[in-house]
């Protein structure tokens, strides 16, 4: 089944004085449903537009994007988004912040509460649910950002370059963490990255971008089945391969890239 | 020795040594014009023991507390809804610009005339000196409050009031404490010019009296209970605020 489908979308922006940015420029996108799609481009290529397109946070200007075969108007709960500088609210403890988008849609504190802690273990957050935004870590923020996106239950998980604030190590750490409760829960995710690695570590398909206006160059499918062990991928010749497919596409595109 | 410690040596050599030049000094003026600290220390000791100081600072701060709270409640209801609702902020702003800019003190005799000269017109002048600090304040921070936590909220579909009661109200708490403290330095300000034009009570009739009847000693001794009574504002609001925001970077 297909969870999203993006149909020639387009998406300029107006800025003061009447002048136009053009993001996006009649991109096709189909996401199977419990698939893991990422989207890679360099830079300011429209990768954050197309992603909140799809939230409906931002509305398109062409074409129409559809969720389990239903054209999207704003922000709904069968979708979640997790933001690059994970946007905790830093008044609120980890438990708070998880809570946050269930307030006002489940009645009772107690089952509200119970949610979180369930999403907040599942991150391996539990010692911490009274702590602040402020006394944890940049990787320990992000996960309260995946446990308030999980909260919601949603069916669809959009990331925006979720681990792009992290050191190398702890990147890993929650590349692998991440595949490991997507093949518990089951979502649909398209996750936005920069990194070549990741979105192939990642991903069971890569949706490469090219520069502004923002169109899909090219998709690759990654062919090895999850679970997935870390060395047994970067290790193998296929992936070597579609690694450098992926970075001759890039190179012809532009020289933007950092990795 | 630890950093604080020597902080606080520093400080206590600076003041010996403020103390000594002026007492050298003192020492060669008439006592009506300049009196020695340790006169100054005894007219202090007298006006605790006499309770004049407490007198007169028992009718301010009853007064400060009325204007205050007054100014907080009109400070900061306005700041969050004209921070919030930019066609509200453009119809009232420039009104309350032009009030801000007009020096308060003008506000005198005009407050005199509708209010009298006792504490009602005192409340009300303190109120115009206090308030201006906390509507600012507030509603900058409201208006350059981040963007994206707004954005987060909608993201997650949660409803105007609610993003209004749960995001907008606590991330403008920080700003609702600085304009308390600005404000309440600021209504000092307020306080001993209503002793000052208005009735000659509270602290500031009291240093007008003093000066008036060349009691000079006394006078400085009164002037330096305004001047502990903010700085233990000051300090004691920002370790609050330290206390309350611990995520905020004090500014
Ligand atoms: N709100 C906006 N108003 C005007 N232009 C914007 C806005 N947001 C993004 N853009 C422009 O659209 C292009 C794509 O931006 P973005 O989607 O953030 O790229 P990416 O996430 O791939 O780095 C950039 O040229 C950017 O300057
Ligand atoms: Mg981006």
């Amino acid at each position: 089944m297909t969870a999203i489908e993006v149909d020639d979308v387009g998406k300029s922006y107006t800025g003061k004085g009447g002048k136009r940015t053009d993001a996006l420029s009649g991109i096709r996108l189909s996401v199977p449903s419990g698939g893991f799609v990422s989207l890679l481009g360099p830079s300011g290529c429209g990768k954050t537009t197309l992603l909140k397109c799809l939230d409906g946070l931002i509305p398109v200007t062409e074409g129409e994007i559809r969720v389990g075969g239903v054209p999207i108007t704003g922000p709904g709960r069968d979708r979640a988004f997790v933001f690059q500088d994970f946007r905790l609210l830093p008044w609120r403890t980890v438990l708070g912040n998880v809570v946050f988008p269930l307030e006002g849609v489940v009645s009772s504190r107690a089952e509200r509460e119970a949610t979180a802690r369930r999403y907040i273990e599942m991150v391996g957050l539990s010692d911490f649910e009274r702590h602040h935004p402020h006394e944890l870590s940049g990787g320990m923020q992000q996960r309260v950002g995946i446990a308030r996106a999980l909260a919601v239950d949603p069916d669809i998980l959009l990331m925006d370059e979720p681990f792009g604030a992290l050191d190398a190590q702890t990147r890993e750490l929650m590349q692998i963490e991440l595949l490991r409760i997507w093949e518990l829960t089951g979502k649909t995710v398209v996750f936005v990255t920069h990194s070549v690695d990741e979105a192939l570590f990642l991903s069971q398909r890569v949706a490469v971008l090219s520069a502004r206006p923002g169109r899909i160059a090219a998709e690759f499918e990654v062919p090895f089945a999850h679970p997935r062990q870390e060395h047994t991928v970067r290790g193998d010749s296929r992936f070597t391969d579609l690694r450098h497919d992926i970075w001759r596409l890039l190179k012809g595109d532009t020289h933007a890239f950092s990795e | 020795m630890t950093a604080p410690a020597r902080d606080w040596a520093v400080r206590i050599a600076a003041l010996a040594l403020l103390l000594l030049v002026w007492q050298q000094v003192a020492q060669r003026l008439p006592a009506a014009i300049l009196p020695t600290p340790v006169r100054v220390g005894a007219a202090a000791r007298d006006l605790l023991t006499g309770g004049e100081l407490a007198l007169a600072w028992g009718q301010t701060v009853t007064q400060v507390a009325v204007a205050m709270a007054l100014a907080s409640v009109a400070g900061v209801g306005l700041g969050l809804l004209l921070g919030w609702y930019r066609p509200l902020d453009q119809l009232l702003s420039p009104l309350l610009g032009a009030l801000f800019l007009t020096p308060r003190i003008a506000l005198v005799p005009l407050i005199a005339l509708w209010f009298g000269l006792q504490d009602l017109a005192k409340i009300v002048l303190i109120l115009a000196f206090g308030f201006f600090e906390v509507f600012f304040t507030v509603r900058d921070g409201v208006r350059g409050m981040e963007r994206s936590y707004l954005e987060l909220a909608r993201a997650y579909g949660v409803p105007t009031w609610r993003t209004l009661r749960t995001v907008v109200l606590p991330a403008a708490r920080p700003y609702v404490l600085t304009g308390l403290r600005l404000g309440l330095l600021h209504a000092l300000v307020g306080v001993v010019l209503a002793g000052f034009f208005l009735e000659t009570s509270g602290i500031g009739g009291l240093i007008y009296n003093l000066g008036a009847a060349l009691r000079t000693a006394e006078l400085v001794a009164a002037l330096l209970s305004v001047m502990v009574v903010g700085l233990a504002v000051n300090v004691g609001l920002r370790r609050l605020e330290a206390r309350l925001t611990p995520w905020q970077v004090t500014r």
